[in-house]
């Protein structure tokens, strides 16, 4: 799977940041300006308060719409991916369990819509899917929901694996001890699979080729979207901690929304040694495909880092 | 004829008393068996015993396949109120 990463020539940008410093706008800028410099463009918006049917003042669905020359959009429906994701669990139980007649199923599932860590798997999920089905694609843009939700998205395929990995050598104790005793018991190894540790090693994949991915520097960008003042400023530096924790901070790429005053000053230790783009205040409100490349015949020199 | 029987009998005596012989070899290694069958249920299914617990996904993807653990789980808590009985009697105390 990692020498599968290392041939995909697609790149997956992902925008990122406090609530309200223009992850969305910037999101659709990037779009509409690598589109016009050839390339193909799909943009998803992974924010469950999506944004780009305001920016683009048109409705968006799962299914990508074509916007523009090699820009397509979607916005994830999480409640899409969530019952889905429920509904297989709610077959194979159903399949699985001999006694199943005796539970629920149904009102089980109604709880389990709103437990905690399903909203990031379903995000999970979607973003498998169009990585899986969009193969035609040169970039892939992902307008990503605030610091928190996106954070979990981020650290879900290390956290995953942390615990699939413990679970696993778990299993493998077990089944090795079940075989020793099968052995002296019937005189003979147990050829039976484990399923259990089939499934885990399923898992362990699924997670270990999405942490390959966003830990892969040239494939991935993580855009930090900030703007110039304390709050963003200080959220920003909880977001490079964090991503460093979990090794993600290679991929961190600043960006300075919303720079009107140009004299303003970086806190040197916010982002030491790398040069941050700036992207300046807009005259007008940025709503509608001919807004943004108006914005983009002003401003695009000033995007020329997504290149 | 006689000696046939007589053969027959000491193969069948032989072979329970290797299973016998089998059975007591396996004991222990069989209930350390179940103790982290319960342990992995425990860790996996974690959320439903307030334990914590890995993402929700892994213990749904898991549950269909865990029926066994289930069971292991439930019956452990008929000898949880008396660990020190399930020890005695594995370990053939009194």
């Amino acid at each position: 799977m990692c020498s599968e990463i290392a041939e995909d020539p697609r790149r997956f940008f992902f925008f990122m940041g406090k609530g309200g410093t223009g992850k969305s706008t910037v999101s659709a800028l990037a779009a509409c300006f690598l589109a016009a410099r050839g390339r193909r463009v799909l943009l998803l918006s992974l924010d469950p308060a999506h944004n780009q049917a305001d920016i683009f003042d048109r409705p968006f669905s799962g299914r990508p719409q074509t916007v523009g020359e090699r820009v397509r959009v979607a916005e994830v429906d999480q409640r899409h991916w969530i019952n889905r994701f429920l509904h297989s669990v709610q077959d194979h139980v159903r399949r699985a369990y001999t006694y199943q007649s005796a539970f629920n199923l149904d009102h089980w599932l109604d709880v389990l819509h709103d437990s905690p860590g399903i909203e990031e798997y379903a995000m999970i999920l979607a973003f498998q899917h169009y990585r899986q089905v969009e193969q035609d694609i040169d970039v892939m843009i992902l307008d990503m929901p605030p610091t928190g939700l996106a954070m979990k998205f981020l650290r879900l395929p290390r956290l995953s694996l942390r615990w699939l990995t413990h679970l696993e050598n778990l299993r493998q104790e077990i089944l090795r001890k079940k075989e020793i005793v099968h052995r002296i018991r019937f005189g003979r190894r147990e050829l039976e699979t484990d399923r259990i540790l089939g499934r885990l090693k399923q898992q362990g994949a699924f997670y270990d080729d999405l942490k390959t991915l966003f830990e892969n520097p040239v494939a991935t960008r993580i855009h930090l979207v900030f703007n110039p003042d304390q709050l963003s400023i200080r959220e920003s530096g909880r977001i490079c901690e964090g991503l460093k924790a979990i090794a993600l901070d290679r991929c961190l790429h600043p960006v300075l929304n919303m720079a009107s005053r140009e004299e303003f000053r970086l806190p040197p230790e916010l982002f030491p040694g790398r040069s941050v783009p700036r992207l300046s205040l807009s005259d007008c409100p940025l709503i509608g495909l001919s807004a943004l490349h108006g914005y983009l015949g002003e401003q695009g020199g000033r995007m020329d880092f997504l290149l | 004829m006689k000696g046939e029987r007589l053969r027959q009998k000491l193969r069948g005596w032989w072979r329970t008393a290797d299973q016998v012989a089998r059975a007591q070899a396996t004991e222990k290694l069989e209930w350390e068996v179940r103790e982290m069958e319960n342990i992995f249920a425990l860790l996996t299914l974690g959320a439903f015993t307030g334990l914590p617990s890995p993402p929700m996904q892994l213990t749904l993807e898991l549950l269909p396949l865990m029926e066994r653990e289930l069971l292991l789980m439930l019956e452990k808590v008929d000898t949880a109120s008396d660990p020190l009985a399930e020890l005695f009697s594995t370990l053939n105390v009194l």
